[in-house]
């Protein structure tokens, strides 16, 4: 496009001002808007202390650092948006991870263990959906049981040791193509396929209806138990993804490997704008969320800034964001 | 001359960005009176209670308290006067008993500064037996009825010396009786000088416990009349700014098919009832609050499974494992609280009404050009005032909001409607519509079952009623004999 300031004399620029017109009133009504104009300036700023920053080999670490963390957020976001919260991911994770390097080590084809990983995550995640719902539990409570159930498990298993996998299953974690770690293409398509299902598909509809009003969307005719126990089947899918990424990337299997996971998680898909009490939340907010998130920590290194500040900044804009988020809801 | 009024509001004016809620707003309230204010929603009620409570500051106009006059008052301010006010919404702690209801914020302690609780109940006990109110005061508030919990905030208002009382729709939700306990008790502090402010859409309450009726509309005061010199017709007029023929008025259509045959069905709260409804009938469900008919709908709905007894749809037995099954069965429940179980507050028009009709459809993908032309239509059709489809539903008025739950369930074309108090909370104007809507639908065809306390609207509607009582049908009447005072008499 010419960007002359001479007036053209026809038309035909017309629809392509308002075009833009169009987006940028979209763009300010969307509520993913100031979160991706305040991740752009801070990588303007950080870029200006340090140019590295925006090197393409650093970009490409931070998509790769993001990836695993971003498919469980997406997962999260799933949750969050049905009314739930998953505080066992990270365990779970864990101890998958823990039971597929086993089963490496154990020479079992590659089949084998990838279906055994997803199928343990999916189950068990189905199970206690299936329980939470049927016997109307908070999942936040049973899911800190879960937790510290998962990582006990885990301990048991490994006598509180990693498992290295000596070179093998490594392709999924550190390959690349086209120079891009494949980890980063499994994210990004995680968030095409979540994004497609909650804006087209009647599932992705009812998992607002469900997570908004659980009993306005019972007397609609969802079914809710089942489509809880869907809900948590597939966040569990995504989680058995991630564990096995982390698993190949990192080259072992270990108790502890994904600590942690599930409030840098839920702090990424609330900053991203979804909302604890449910209905409310985007698969585009939680991936800027979750990219936000990992900018921060990539950048405090490159600049230099202790780990221990770097906590302090991930709290001030998690606290950051739920404000501004409270302000935009307040305002319309 | 009697004494100088309690309240003189003059000339009071405020605008919400370009929009003016209260127009020049004019009246006074005595001591020991009680003062109906009416107005369709949107008059500008709501506004001018928070700019008697001190929440709002009006534009322009005086307030005069005890003789001296205020541009505008602080919620402190309204609270040194003694004005309380008590809302739509119940705001006592759930979890505390009455006596600590009445003393949270204020609580009396002894000499060593610990609460000191026989003296709170002793004072709880004292103010129970002024209001002449039988309710226990150590029972825990969430298990006390509607109306006893209405009691406990008036109280609560008498043990901060109220002089001023507002009632903000206190009685929108409960049955005849409930609405006489309370009324028992505004009668009492009337009696003992205090000035109340009475707000509601029942015009039969209005009449049984006002002295006076304030009218507003556009943020205008309309009229000011005493009780005696209110007539419905006239007091609609002003309200709605015109003349109304009737309420609710119907013609019949009820044709011989059967569609719904609910036989010796027990569940809970409901004890073996029995009834028939046709196709293009309306049949009305009277009864006191907990008699059993929200328990009825319910029931017939597949909301809590059915424990014996048997379900006919259009001659076809069926058993109801949920909602789902139900709706397959074209049937559809407009709940009685649209804001606690009929909407997604926090979505769209466009979500709402297209949720059931795609979980219905059992179809896989939405189909959005769709979704929308047929949210646009049904907009239309009901006349709901909305900007556009993608507004948020939250903020519509409660007739809006009520017609939204209407139109997604005929999105799903159900031939059997259960209404739950279908105009519970939404004005005159918005009433009327709703009673042709339903008009529309039994001309069509489809079956109503209307539960309803407000007997206006059950002698004008249906064809047939029954009146239900401890889970049981007690009386069916029909044709003539539909009169307020069979249904009363027949329910108590």
């Amino acid at each position: 496009m010419p960007s002359r300031s001479i007036p053209p004399a026809n038309t035909t620029a017309q629809p392509s001002q308002s075009v833009l017109r169009h987006f940028a009133t979209k763009f300010i009504a969307n509520r993913s808007g100031p979160l991706l104009i305040a991740l752009i300036v801070y990588i303007v700023v950080i870029a200006l202390i340090e140019p590295r920053f925006l090197s393409l080999y650093n970009i490409r670490n931070v998509m790769l650092q993001v990836s695993v963390a971003g498919i469980v957020t997406i997962g999260m976001t799933l949750m969050i948006i049905s009314g739930q919260i998953d505080l066992s991911v990270g365990f779970l994770v864990s101890l998958a991870a823990c039971v597929m390097a086993t089963l490496l080590n154990l020479d079992m084809p590659v089949v084998v263990v990838v279906l055994t990983g997803l199928g343990l995550c999916v189950s068990l995640q189905a199970l206690s959906g299936f329980v939470i719902s049927r016997l109307k539990l908070e999942s936040f409570i049973v899911t800190l049981g879960l937790m510290a159930i998962y990582r006990g498990i885990a301990l048991l298993m490994t006598n509180g040791a990693e498992i290295p996998l000596d070179r093998k299953f490594q392709a999924l974690g550190r390959g690349r193509w086209l120079e891009i770690p494949i980890p980063v293409f499994i994210f990004l398509g995680v968030c095409a396929i979540a994004w497609f299902i909650l804006r087209h598909t009647v599932f992705g509809r009812q998992l607002y209806a469900v997570g908004e009003n659980n009993e306005a969307a019972h007397l609609a005719g969802v079914n809710v138990l089942k489509f809880k126990i869907q809900v948590y089947a597939l966040h569990g899918l995504l989680v058995g993804l991630a564990a096995m990424i982390l698993m190949s990337r990192i080259g072992v299997g270990s108790p502890n490997m994904a600590a942690g996971l599930e409030l840098e998680t839920i702090a990424a898909a609330v900053v991203g704008g979804a909302a604890l009490a449910g209905g409310r939340g985007t698969v585009f907010g939680s991936f800027l969320g979750v990219l936000f998130l990992g900018i921060i920590s990539n950048s405090m290194n490159i600049i230099g800034v202790s780990t221990f500040w770097q906590y302090i900044m991930l709290g001030v804009v998690v606290i950051g964001a739920v404000i501004a988020g409270s302000r935009t809801k307040d305002k319309s | 001359m009697a004494e100088a009024p309690l309240l003189i509001l003059r000339n009071i004016v405020k605008h919400f960005g370009p929009n003016k809620a209260l127009d020049g707003i004019n009246f006074h309230l005595n001591a020991g009176e009680v003062l109906a204010l009416c107005g369709e929603n949107g008059a500008g009620k709501s506004t001018l209670v928070k700019t008697m409570s001190g929440a709002h500051a009006p534009d322009s106009g005086e307030i005069i308290l005890n003789g001296v006059t205020y541009p505008a008052l602080t919620p402190r301010l309204a609270l040194e006067y003694g004005i309380s006010t008590i809302y739509q919404e119940n705001i006592l702690f759930q979890h505390l008993k009455v006596y600590e209801n009445l003393f949270v914020g204020r609580e009396l302690r002894t000499k060593q500064g610990l609460v000191d609780r026989p003296l709170m109940k002793e004072r709880a006990r004292e103010i129970m037996r002024m209001l002449g109110a039988d309710v226990p005061i150590d029972a825990i508030v969430s298990e006390l009825g509607g109306a006893q919990q209405k009691i406990v905030e008036t109280a609560r208002a008498v043990n901060s010396d109220a002089k001023i009382l507002i009632m903000d729709e206190p009685s929108a939700s409960f049955g005849k009786h409930e609405v006489e306990l309370l009324f028992k008790v505004v009668e009492r502090l009337r009696d003992r000088g205090v000035g109340i402010i009475f707000i509601s859409h029942h015009l039969e309450e209005v009449r049984r416990i006002a002295n006076r009726v304030v009218v507003l509309r556009d943020g205008k005061t309309i009229s000011d009349k005493p009780i005696a010199e209110v007539q419905e017709q006239a007091l609609i007029k002003d309200m709605i700014g015109r003349t109304v023929e009737e309420v609710c008025h119907h013609i019949c259509s009820a044709t011989d098919e059967i569609a719904l045959e609910v036989d010796n069905v027990v569940a809970p709260g409901v004890n073996n009832v029995s009834l028939t409804l046709r196709r293009g009938e309306i049949l009305g469900l009277a009864g006191l609050v907990g008699a059993g008919r929200t328990e009825l709908l319910g029931a017939i709905f597949g909301r809590k499974p059915i424990e014996s007894g048997t379900l006919r749809v259009q001659g076809s037995k069926q058993r109801f494992k949920s909602p789902k099954d139900a709706i397959d069965a074209g049937i559809c429940l407009i709940t009685e609280d649209r804001k606690i179980d009929g909407l997604f507050l926090n979505q769209s028009c466009l979500a709402n009404i297209h949720i059931p009709y795609e979980t219905k459809r059992r179809g896989k993908l939405v189909n959005w050009p769709n979704a929308r032309d047929m949210a646009n239509d049904m907009v239309a059709k009901l006349r709901i005032k909305v900007g556009s489809v993608e507004q948020s539903v939250k903020n519509l008025s409660g007739g809006n909001q009520q017609k939204i739950i209407l139109a997604k369930w005929m999105a799903t074309q159900p031939q059997i409607y259960l209404f739950d108090e279908p105009t519970r909370g939404i004005d005159i104007g918005a009433k009327q519509e709703v009673y042709r809507e339903i008009q529309t639908l039994i001309e069509a065809g489809c079956a109503v079952l209307i539960a309803s306390s407000e007997l206006s609207e059950v002698v004008g509607l249906c064809d047939r009623v029954a009146v239900m009582k401890n889970g049981q049908i007690t009386t069916e009447l029909a044709g003539a004999d539909i009169t307020e005072h069979n249904i009363i008499s027949a329910a108590l």
